[in-house]
Parts: C-alpha cells; structure tokens; sequence
C-alpha cells in the first residue's frame, strides 16, 4: 500500500518538478551596475538658457549615465531665492523625464533673474552645474480669482469693524507676486471678526471633482510686530445660485448667509512671519451651512469669502496680549487648481 | 455628561439584565480582564541624554465583555464590548468604551452554519495564513507580553481577523467519496478610505471557498480558492488589484503498529493584476506557481515525531492573504518608548525588546504587495511558508511528547533562490532551529520542580560573486527561560534573550505595483539583549498576576549608532472571566 502511493506521490513530483527548475536571468536591475563604477555618458544640457515662460516656453535638462541613479535636480533663483526640485531614480533624464515650466516648488517665486542649476548624484558624490536666465515669468495654471495688481477682483465687497489701525486695503509694499497685495488686519477687541472680502465668482468651466481642486492663497503676518494670538483666516466658498448681493442692509454678500450651501475651512493660527502659502484641497473644507444639494461641487462654486478673525482681548480671558498687538493676515495671489495644488505644478 | 457610546452600553446591559429577568437561559457572559504597568527608566550605560525625560510610566485597565445571546439553540450573537481606561484616566478622562467584536453566527437546520461579522478565517498555508512574526525564538519568558500582542491584534491559530460572511457546511457520500466538507467566505478587509490626498480608495474585498474530501480513510483532497481584489467603482483611483489563488492538497495517511504517516503535496498557483482604466495603459500581471511535498511520521507512542519535505514557490508567486507580514519594515514604525535618544535626539531604532512588548507596531490588514522585512531578524522565509523565490528541503526531528521529562524540537532548512536578484548568482538560505523544555522535578530541593526552557533559531544567508554580489549574512536569536515552582501556584522565573546579527545584505526597493527597481546595500554588526525575572502567580494557564524587572539594551559595532540601555518595571495581572 506505502509504495502504491510513493510511486504515484513520485511521479506527481517528477512532474511538479519540471515547473520547478532554476531560472536564467535575474530580477531587478544589475547590482555590477547599480554599485559599480560611475560614468556620465552624456553631461547635463539645457533646452534652453534664457527662457521665456511667460509664453509657455519650457525648459528640458538632458543627461544619461552608465547606470540608473538617484539624482535630484536643483534650481535656484540667485536673486529672489525661489527654487524647483526635481528627483528621480533613472539612468537618464531624457524624453521629457524632467521638464521645467517656471514654477516653484516653494515660497519665493521665481522673477526675471539668473538661475544655477545643480544635477546632483549623491550616492557618487557628483554634481554638474548649469546657468540659465529666466525672460519671461510663467502664468501659473489654474483660476485666479485675485491677485490685487489692478485693484479689488471686479464686484467685492470689503467689510470691517470699527476698530484700531485697521487695514482691508490695497497696498503694493510688499506683494507676494506682482504689483499689490490686499491687507486685512488691526485691533479689534470686542468680537473675533475684524472684516472679510467678499469675491463673486463663475467656476461654471470647472468639471474635476472637489478632492482634485485646490485652493491656493498667500498669506501674510509678522511684519508689523509679534503676531496676535489665534488670528486666523476663515475661508468660506458659496455655492448658492442665489443673488450675490440683493440685500444692501447686512455686512457683506448676501449667498454666505444661513440657508445657503456654503463650505469653509479655517487657516489657523496665523503665527509666521513674512509670506506662507496655503493650498488645501476643496475636499478639506468642512459645512458651514447646509443648503442646496450639499455635495461639494467646484463647478457650482459662486462666491468666495476671506475674513480675518483673530481672539478679542476684551471679550477673551485668553489673550489679553493682543491689546498690544495689530492682526495681520495680509492676503495675495488667491487661485483654485486643478489635479495638483500650485506648487505641484511642474 | 452621558455620551454615545456609554448610553449605548446601558441600554445593552439594561436589555441583556431583562432578558436573563424572564428566566430564559439564552444570555451569557465571558471574556477578558487585564490590569498592566510598565514603568521604563534609562540604565545607568545609557548615553548622556540630557533631553529625553529618564523614566516613564504607562498602563491601563481594560474590560473585554463578551455579551453572548442566543435567540434560538441554534443561533448566537455575540458582542465584545471594551471599557478600557488609561492609567490616570478619572471621570471618562482617558476611558473608551468600544465594540471591539460583533459577531452572528448559527445553523441552519443543523445542517449549514454561517456567521456574520468578525471572523477569524484561516485556509492552507499558500492560500490564507497569518504566519508567525520575526522574534519568536527571543520570546522565552515573554509568555504575557506573546499574548497581549496575539490578543490585541487577533493573532489567534495563524488566522486574520476579517469582517463579513462565511458558511460552510459537510456531506457524506454512500459512493466513490466518503465525505465532502464545503466551506465559502467573502470579506472586506478594507473599507473605501479617504487619502490625505483626497483620493478614495476603493473597497478591497477577499472571497475564498474550499472543498475538502475525504475518498477513503487515507486519502483526502482538497481544493482551495481566495481571491482579493478592488472594486474599483468604490473609489477615485484609476488602479485596481486582483489576485486570484488555486490550491490543490493532496494528503495521503497511513497508520502501522508503530508508526503513523501522512504524506501531503501542495500545489497550486497564483495570478496577480492590476488592472488600469487608462486605455492606454496595459495591466500588470504576475503569475506564479508552487507545489511541496511534506512526509510526516509520528511513532505510535508519540515519542517521535520527525518530517522532511520540499518546497518550490515560484518568483512571481503572490498569494496577499498568506503573505501579508505581521510586521511591515516599510511603514514608519517607532519605538513607543524612549524613540528618541541622546543629547542629540537621534532616532532610537527598533529593538527586539520592542518587538516583543509593543502590540501597536503589528500589521491586522491584508496587502497585495510584498510588505518589506527585515532581513537581519528573518531572511530565509520573510513571508512564511509561501515566501516567493524560494526552493529547497525542510524537515524537523521532535521527541517527548509531552511525556518527558525532557522535550526536544530540531527544525532544518535548507533553500535558495529560485532566480538571483540584481545578478545571475543566487542566495543560499540555511536556518537551524532548536527548541529544549526540560521539566526537572525535585532539583535543588524545590519541591514544585524546576522548567528550564532553550530555544535558539539561526540563519545564514550567502551568495557568491564578486565585490558587489558577494554577501554573508548571519544571525542567531536565543533565549533562555528558567522556573522555579515556590508553590503550586507561586513561580519564580528568570529569563535571557539575546539577538545577534552581522553581515551584509540587499534590500529589494519594489514600487507601488511589487516592481523590483533598486536595492539598497545594508550592513549590520548588532547585538540586542534582554534580561528578565519576577514573579508569577497563576490561578490557572489564563488567568495569572506576573511581576518583572526587565533590563535591555542593543549594542552597535557602528559607532555612529550609540548603544542603548533601558530598564523596565512590568506587571500585568491577566484574568479570564
């Protein structure tokens, strides 16, 4: 009986066995060229060196080496500061692998200016330079609902407390981008609310959905003194169809009203000095106001409101610091993006 | 303030307290109670840490209540429910109140049972398997922290805990098969989730039936199936997995005057796809194929107990619900206590103490990609039994039985690869495990006996060719566990462990879809160490008091890694209600 089943239990194996050899050939890529010597077959190279991205010119970085590597890409403006990253794992950077548009992957942007350019290898110890001059800014991709250059966007409304040293104007001192920039700040000790701008808006063309569409904005604190405890911005984004503003008598438009389907989202605190930039996904935002079909809908979006809120030292035991203190939450360069926040952009 | 959850709780306690009041036998109660204290403090040949406080307290008490009720006699629904409050908590401060289990099951005309919730589901070892994790050879004396962490992450008999619905029932045949045994279960391990990035993703449900027969009384066959796979209308994401795998076991056993034998083949295969909704972007696809064969012996007195078998995994085999880790190595996990540590606040790696002690760095959720490892504490089946890219022999020689005073276990392995990686030479895997229980009575005069316990579990792993392919790796983990019985229910117990590891090794750096793309070299020249001893008082095997002091640290020969040492004040008091 054993042996009737060894045989059969045998030749199952003789079988399976043929399944089961060595194979030729190995996984993954070369360890003789992942950790051998390195050579640079063809050096880094530009596209271009003087280009302009204020008409959509880009600029491509070639350069191909004996073996795949982790490199990183680096551009520094020399005079702004603004920098782009890039980083990969490849043995070459060809074929539009690496692609620059004029965008920055953080605070400063970049302006008309000469830039070093660093492909670093550093697992090799190896670093090639390059120069280029920027002749033209890019127009970032998106919808840009303000940028304060020319005045107020077209139909805002601005509105603000009675209080001390208030702001809620225009100045062109210190933008974040371009000519102007929009100040909204003071002293305000009865109540969190100093003021609020108030943006009418059609994002009608808009079809991606609400975690794919970004909000992006400068912001601004710390220059005129320590900021003031637990000033934030409070945006709210309207999606109510109803008029932007019929009724003249309250403070502000009419569609961030109760009843009307309207989403917000809090940049709180507010406690850095010089410009941040605040992307947030329209996903993120939390209801404020339950109205209409209550689905965020980028597409439907028809008002947009920045207020300044900061904690009052006469109605608060929290903060009475702020009584010697000035708000500051100075507002730039406010644009919704699409699959991929401003800084994402290549 | 009364919240949710514990108005919830009375309501279900004030409604099982009504059903029991009508007299009618269908409410039960049972579960799990357990105080614990950990008190760490940094050793004297700790480093100058200047910035990290110099000990620590953490603990809890919990309340596990399993609330049994059966409506009918063949039918029950069981809740666990979970009062657990931190030490310190006071006044609902650090108390949680959960349902932590909520199961139905039954049968149908005593015929087909079914049940619905949690489950804990287990199939063959290539199919289904939730297989040990790396240190079980340091855990000698580490019984109360092995079942903490078993019970929190419902590490129960190598099962996964999943939620859903299975059912399975078994028929008896007059010809050709004696019986047939039916068993199907669909389950969503994951949920749809959103991502930070504000991505969804989709619904990853697991589904698997088996069927075992019984053709005569040796013979037995059984057929196995699980699939995962992603809904992809459940989610934003543009990629979906499926994994697919077939299993056929083939068991043959036999019985003489003094041997019993039983001779099983596994075989099977696996087919693993993404599939993208882009048109333009063609499917990723893996398909693999396994098979062993494991003979098994046992003597008729059950002193002897001895296997050998093979076992061939094919490269590309995947198989997510029997590969998935216990510990992931890719994610980000981190010591619990001291993370940080010198003056400098360099990041504490993870010790095997950790590993031994911590339940949260434990994996509960299936994966479809092959999780990382660690290749210093396990290289030669990371991923159990159904590690890919392995082929070889295996056996095990074990005597006692439990009879004797003296039990012996001696597990070999011996395997390599199936296809190099990074180069055309391939790795040859070794593993040696020893496991000793000595149960001395009347040693020393001490009248309730003596159990000393060994166990040890080396690995080597080599590969030649040249400066870059070359690689000798070798580690040995080893405890130490000596009792002493001061009453029949009083033991004094010390224990050691120490973890060993030098040599060089490869990492595989693999993408989101289990591409292979990079490695990463990896050195280590380290030993870790843990010393124990207390005391324990058990009522019985699950409900026992046991106090300890705990001294551990890990030594580095890379002197950019400075050697670390903390000690520990530990009582658990475990009571099985």
């Amino acid at each position: 009986m054993r042996n009737r089943f060894i045989l059969p239990c045998l030749a199952v194996c003789a079988i399976l066995a043929l399944f089961g050899c060595v194979k030729d050939g190995y996984e993954g890529p070369s360890l003789n060229e992942l950790f051998g010597e390195f050579e640079i077959i063809d050096s880094l190279t530009l596209s271009t060196t003087s280009p302009d991205f204020s008409i959509d010119e880009t600029v491509e970085f070639l350069a191909t080496f004996n073996k795949p590597v982790n490199w990183q890409l680096e551009i520094q403006g020399l005079s702004s500061g603004g920098s782009k990253a890039f980083s990969g794992f490849s043995q070459a950077l060809d074929n539009g692998a690496v692609v620059w548009t004029g965008t920055s992957s953080s605070l400063p942007f970049f302006e008309l200016e000469d830039c070093a350019v660093a492909l670093i290898i550093a697992n090799e110890g190896v670093v090639l330079h390059d120069t280029l001059t920027i002749t033209g800014l890019v127009n970032f991709g998106g919808i840009r609902v303000a940028d304060f250059d020319a005045g107020l966007p077209e139909g805002a409304l601005v509105w603000r407390q009675d209080g001390g040293n208030m702001t809620f104007q225009l100045a062109d001192d210190n933008p974040l981008l371009g000519a102007g920039y929009f100040k909204m700040g003071g002293k305000v000790g009865w109540d969190w609310s100093l003021g609020y701008i108030d943006i009418p808006v059609d994002f009608s063309d808009a079809t991606v959905a609400a975690s794919d569409f970004y909000l992006n904005l400068g912001v601004l604190s710390g220059t005129v003194g320590i900021p003031a405890t637990d000033q934030f911005l409070n945006v709210s984004i309207s999606e109510s169809d109803g008029p932007f503003d019929d009724n003249q008598a309250n403070n502000g438009a009419d569609v961030f009203g109760a009843g009307n389907e309207v989403y917000r989202h809090q940049i709180r605190p507010i406690d850095w000095n010089g410009w941040e930039f605040i992307t947030v996904p329209y996903a993120d935002f939390e209801v404020k106001h339950e109205g209409g079909d209550n689905i965020r809908t980028p597409g439907d979006i028809t008002a947009i409101r920045i207020a300044c809120q900061a904690c009052p030292f006469n109605a608060s035991a929290a903060c009475p610091e702020n009584a010697d203190r000035d708000v500051q939450t100075d507002v730039d360069f406010l644009i919704f993006t699409e699959f991929t926040d401003l800084f994402g952009q290549e | 303030m009364i919240r949710p959850k514990e108005l919830f709780l009375v309501s279900f306690c004030l409604w099982m307290s009504l059903c029991t009041a009508q007299e009618r036998p269908t409410v039960w109660f049972d579960g799990l109670s357990r105080s614990l204290f950990a008190r760490d403090a940094m050793g004297a040949a700790s480093p100058v840490d200047s910035v990290s406080e110099r000990s620590t307290s953490v603990g809890y008490n919990l309340l596990d209540l399993n609330v049994h009720v059966n409506p009918t006699s063949d039918m029950e629904v069981m809740a666990q429910l979970r009062v657990r409050n931190e030490l310190g908590g006071f006044f609902g401060t650090g108390t949680t109140v959960d349902v932590r289990q909520l199961t139905l099951r039954g049968t149908i005309d005593n015929n087909i049972r079914y049940q619905v919730g949690d489950m804990f589901l287990r199939q063959t070892r290539f199919t289904l398997f939730n297989s040990a994790s790396d240190a079980e050879a340091l855990s000698a004396g580490f019984q109360p922290y092995r079942e903490v962490i078993d019970y929190e992450n419902f590490y129960g008999d190598n099962r996964w805990r999943l939620q859903g619905l299975q059912t399975d029932f078994s028929l008896q045949f007059a010809r050709f098969i004696r019986t047939l045994a039916i068993d199907a279960f669909i389950t969503r391990p994951r949920g749809s989730v959103l991502t930070s990035s504000g991505t969804y993703l989709s619904d990853r449900l697991l589904g698997g039936a088996s069927a075992v027969a019984d053709i005569t009384k040796q013979w037995q066959l059984g057929l196995h199936h699980v699939n995962l796979f992603e809904v992809p209308t459940s989610g934003t994401l543009d990629v979906a997995v499926r994994n697919p795998v077939h299993c056929a076991v083939l068991r043959h056993q036999q019985g003489g005057e003094r041997w019993t034998h039983e001779t099983t083949v596994h075989a099977g295969t696996s087919n693993r796809t993404w599939v993208f909704a882009a048109d333009d972007q063609n499917d990723l696809t893996s398909s693999g194929a396994f098979w062993e064969l494991d003979s098994r012996h046992e003597s008729r007195d059950s002193l002897w107990n001895w296997n050998v078998g093979y076992r061939y995994v094919d490269p590309q085999f995947r198989s997510a619900a029997a590969q998935t880790r216990r510990l992931d190595w890719s994610s980000a996990m981190q010591p619990s206590t001291f993370a940080t540590y010198t003056s400098d606040q360099l990041a504490r790696r993870l010790s095997v103490f950790d590993l031994l002690v911590d339940p949260l760095l434990y994996n509960q959720a299936l994966a479809p990609q092959l999780m990382q490892f660690n290749p210093f504490l396990s290289n030669v089946s990371p991923y159990g039994d159904a590690t890919p890219n392995r082929m070889g022999v295996f056996g095990s020689l074990e005597w006692g039985g439990g009879k004797k005073a003296v039990n012996a276990a001696l597990n070999l392995t011996a395997l390599s690869e199936i296809i190099g990686q990074g180069t055309e030479n391939r790795r040859r895997f070794g593993r040696a495990e020893c496991r000793v229980h000595w149960a001395a009575p009347n040693v020393l005069n001490i009248e309730k006996g003596v159990d000393v316990t060994f166990h040890s579990k080396a690995e080597l792993t080599r590969r030649d060719g040249n400066e870059f392919e070359e690689l000798d790796l070798r580690s040995i983990q080893s405890s130490m566990e000596l009792k002493a019985g001061l009453s029949d229910a009083l033991t004094i117990h010390a224990s050691a462990s120490r973890w060993t590891a030098s040599g060089e090794e490869f990492l595989s750096i693999r993408d989101a879809y289990g591409n292979l793309f990079n490695f990463e070299a990896a050195q280590v020249d380290r030993s870790d160490w843990i010393f124990a001893s207390g005391l324990s008082y058990e009522w019985n095997k699950h409900t026992y008091a046991s106090i300890q002091y705990q001294w551990w640290g890990a030594n580095d020969r890379d002197e950019a890694i400075p050697d670390f040492q903390y000690e520990r004040l530990f009582f658990i008091l475990t009571i099985d209600l």
